[in-house]
């Protein structure tokens, strides 16, 4: 079993923050709420460390946890009748237009409008860069559910961009 | 259907470059503070312990709680013999001294009863030699003292312990009593024999 020291542990955090704070960010589209997302998910790696593999990729398994943590937070948060806060960032944030290009924009636009698989496939292709072999070990579902889940995920992209 | 290959490769590039969240201090901060506390929790492990682990622990415990049952059920119960040998049911009776000739005894016959008890054993004990004190049997005070007189009773349930010192008062009270009948009978016949 191995235990985790204090000091490990604050450089997992140091490391992996950042990864888990921008995925939870765009799946559950709200700050507040990944933060909320990614506290638990490094209570989670802090509690069951014991249970990692270390053949594995330190960032995939806690990336893992993250996206499984923001699937249990969607799903306690379903029925509070929450904005879209892509949305409502867009215009409340003064310094969104100046910082973000027209690319990153449309980009939002369209996740916005996507289920939360098809953009956690889509974030975890394209923004995180790992293979379908990577993306079925984190989302724990054989590599054929990953393929059919990024080509459905495309599709629906692709229609809301005929739309726009 | 080049428009939308253009705006999809404008997608594919903005989310390959999309703007990276950086954790504030504050959240990771709020991170150590929540790992902190789930450590300050550890000691719910022993909780976690293995069943059989706990099964046998508990087993051991009733164990060592029968065996405390079963050594004061003996206790008692060997208590309960010694007070018996001691005390037999059917004591034997006591050999009446012989006549021996003496001197007159000039005091009065005292009444008998349980009232007059302690003064009459106060009289006795002080005419001396005249008058056999309260003799015991052989053995008898010490049995007596040594079942239930000297040592407090421990390790008994209560009812159990008053109801036999109950028995050992009604015992000694009889027992007294017979000396004392013994005693006027002894002091009548003196007084018979002195008139003849």
């Amino acid at each position: 079993m191995t235990i985790l020291t204090e000091k490990a542990f604050s450089e997992i955090v140091e490391a992996h923050t950042d990864a888990a704070l921008t995925l939870a960010r765009y799946i559950l589209r709200s700050r507040e709420d990944a933060e909320d997302a990614v506290q638990e998910t490094f209570i989670k790696v802090y509690r069951h460390y014991h249970q990692y593999d270390a053949t594995r990729s330190l960032k995939n398994w806690i990336l893992a946890i993250a996206v499984n943590t923001c699937r249990d937070l969607m799903r306690k948060r379903k029925g509070t009748g929450r904005t879209d806060p892509l949305e409502s960032e867009r215009v409340a944030d003064p310094s969104a237009g100046r910082e973000q290009t027209e690319a990153a924009l449309l980009v939002r636009e369209v996740l916005g409008r996507l289920s939360a698989d098809h953009r956690t496939a889509l974030l975890l292709f394209y923004m995180e860069g790992n293979s379908v072999k990577e993306m079925a070990k984190i989302l724990k579902v054989p590599q054929v559910v990953v393929k059919v889940r990024l080509y459905r995920a495309r599709k629906a992209a692709q229609k809301i961009l005929i739309e726009e | 259907m080049t428009d939308l290959k253009n705006k999809w490769e404008q997608f594919e590039k903005g989310l390959a470059s999309l703007p990276r969240e950086r954790a504030s201090e504050a959240l990771k901060s709020r991170i150590y503070e929540s790992a902190r506390a789930q450590s300050r929790v550890a000691p719910r492990r022993f909780l976690s312990l293995r069943p059989a682990v706990a099964i046998l622990v508990f087993a051991l415990m009733a164990l060592t709680a029968a065996a405390a049952m079963v050594a004061v059920k003996v206790r008692a119960s060997l208590k309960a013999s010694a007070v018996h040998k001691v005390l037999p049911q059917s004591r034997p009776a006591e050999p009446v001294a012989a006549p021996v000739p003496v001197e007159p005894v000039p005091a009065p016959v005292e009444p008998v009863g349980p009232a007059s008890e302690n003064r009459s054993e106060k009289k006795l004990s002080s005419m001396g030699t005249d008058v056999h004190p309260p003799v015991t049997l052989p053995g008898q005070s010490d049995s007596l003292s040594a079942a239930g007189e000297k040592r407090p009773p421990t390790g008994v349930r209560a009812g159990e312990k008053a109801e036999r010192q109950e028995e050992k008062d009604i015992r000694k009270q009889e027992l007294m009593e017979k000396r004392i009948e013994k005693m006027e009978r002894e002091k009548e016949r003196r007084g018979r024999e002195t008139n003849r």
